[in-house]
């Protein structure tokens, strides 16, 4: 019992990410040599994925009850007006009659689609003119803060944000750069500072954020980066950054860095 | 002393960190509504998918700062929220492109068509739920001990006063005890 003991309590350091790199690498190769602590480490994983899902599982319910209780009506259809609506659709569906068109108006809409299709066609592959600046304009809009702020609060924080929030990117930078260096405060100077062609300011920002892969805005970050050296006219940095988005399937961005780079 | 609708959000983060647990109801109630306007609006979301996601990530949130991952707010609990939100509904409305429907010939392989992400999140959910029967089948010491130590990551100490152990060597042989208890009720579901 002493030394499954002393194994549960190295597991649960190794799996806690309290053990010291160094020593971690020794655990994992005597896991290699010790079943008997290769299956108790398999046993804990087990334990702990079963411990999350069901807290997980009763926090989800308390929420849903939260849901229910409090935005029940606004939140969703109830299972007979979805009837109803369905129904509704079906009946519409039912009236529906087919006209005949007649054959000189059927050769008309031939030719106008084929027009159509024609200048879509060119529109599309024509070669792009747009400059970094037309480019950054059509894809730069400021994150949204939704944080609800007091309008009439003298906190430093609460005018920086409300300004930002009213579109005031000039007051909100000026603001914005004064709060405490936090990295949500960071990101929101930056973003006022592409608003207002500060293009050097927000890339100083916007490559310390985009390092830090613990903060929730990081995808935002590097997105923007890109943009930054866009508005400084750096368009392979711009590029490169692009790129690796649109390979990174799970990136937040990728379908608009994969529009964006066809634009080049 | 301010009432729970008036804490700012470091306060609010500080007292659920510190185990007022039951005010992630209060930070449910602030941000839902909008986030919800947020995603049906500019993310195509239904709104079936943006509660759903909405919840989702609190959970990620709550879970993040009970483990001690979140130590310090780096930016307002709003933007955390909205990140991790977003990111699921990216996810979601991907799934559901995938999974709409479409006109295909009698003739074509079906089996080709079949997005087997299905069939994986069918295994999943039955995974879960008999992780959650046999979750639900432990007593309630072996419950919280197990709960505490590893949701809540409270050190052995901690829960030696919790719940009243006698000492930090007895919570262990009784942890222990009830991992093994644990993994038998999961295998036997």
């Amino acid at each position: 019992m002493e030394a499954l003991e002393k194994n549960q309590i190295d597991i649960d350091r190794y799996l806690m990410g309290e053990m010291p790199q160094d020593e971690a690498e020794q655990f994992v190769l005597r896991m290699e040599t010790d079943g008997e602590l290769a299956d108790q480490l398999a046993d804990t994983r087990l334990a702990i994925d079963i411990i999350d899902t069901a807290e997980d599982g009763l926090l989800k319910d308390r929420l849903a009850a939260l849901e229910q209780e409090e935005f029940g009506e606004s939140s969703s259809q109830s299972p007979n007006l979805r009837v109803l609506v369905n129904t509704e659709k079906a009946e519409t569906k039912k009236e529906a009659k087919v006209i005949q068109m007649n054959p000189l108006r059927r050769y008309f809409s031939i030719a106008s689609s084929v027009l159509l299709f024609l200048a879509a066609a060119w529109f599309l592959l024509r070669p792009s003119s747009l400059s970094n600046q037309d480019l950054f304009a059509e894809n730069f809009a400021p994150y949204t803060n939704s944080e609800v702020l007091d309008r009439g609060s003298a906190d430093d924080r609460q005018t920086a944000y409300f300004a930002y929030q009213s579109g005031d990117y000039d007051q909100a930078y000026e603001l914005l750069s004064n709060l405490p260096q936090e990295a949500g405060n960071q990101f929101f100077t930056a973003q006022a500072a592409l608003a207002t062609d500060r293009a050097e300011e927000a890339l100083d920002l916007l490559t310390a954020l985009a390092a830090d892969i613990n903060f929730p805005l990081q995808e935002e970050s590097e997105w923007h980066l890109a943009l930054a050296h866009l508005q400084l006219d750096e368009r392979e940095a711009a590029q490169a950054i692009l790129r690796e988005i649109s390979r990174d399937n799970t990136h937040s961005r990728q379908r608009d860095a994969t529009v964006l780079l066809t634009k080049f | 002393m301010s009432t729970v609708s008036t804490l700012d959000d470091t306060a609010l983060f500080d007292r659920i960190r510190a185990g007022e647990h039951q005010l992630i109801d209060e930070l449910y109630r602030r941000h839902r509504q909008p986030f919800v306007t947020y995603a049906t609006g500019r993310l195509m979301a239904i709104e079936e998918d943006a509660v759903d996601c909405f919840q989702e990530s609190v959970i990620v949130f709550y879970k993040n700062v009970v483990s001690g991952k979140l130590t310090e707010l780096s930016c307002s609990i709003s933007t955390y929220l909205f990140a991790i939100g977003k990111r699921m509904i990216y996810k979601k409305n991907a799934d559901r492109r995938r999974e709409a429907p479409t006109e295909v010939d009698d003739d074509r392989q079906y089996a080709d068509e079949v997005d087997m992400t299905i069939f994986e999140r069918i295994d999943d959910d039955h995974r879960r739920s008999q992780m959650q029967a046999a979750m639900s089948k432990l007593g309630d010491a072996c419950r919280q001990i197990l709960t505490l130590s590893y949701y809540h990551r409270y050190p052995t100490e901690s829960i030696q006063t919790t719940l009243g152990f006698s000492s930090p060597g007895a919570v262990r042989i009784k942890k222990m005890r009830c991992l093994q208890q644990l993994k038998q009720l999961f295998t036997s579901e």
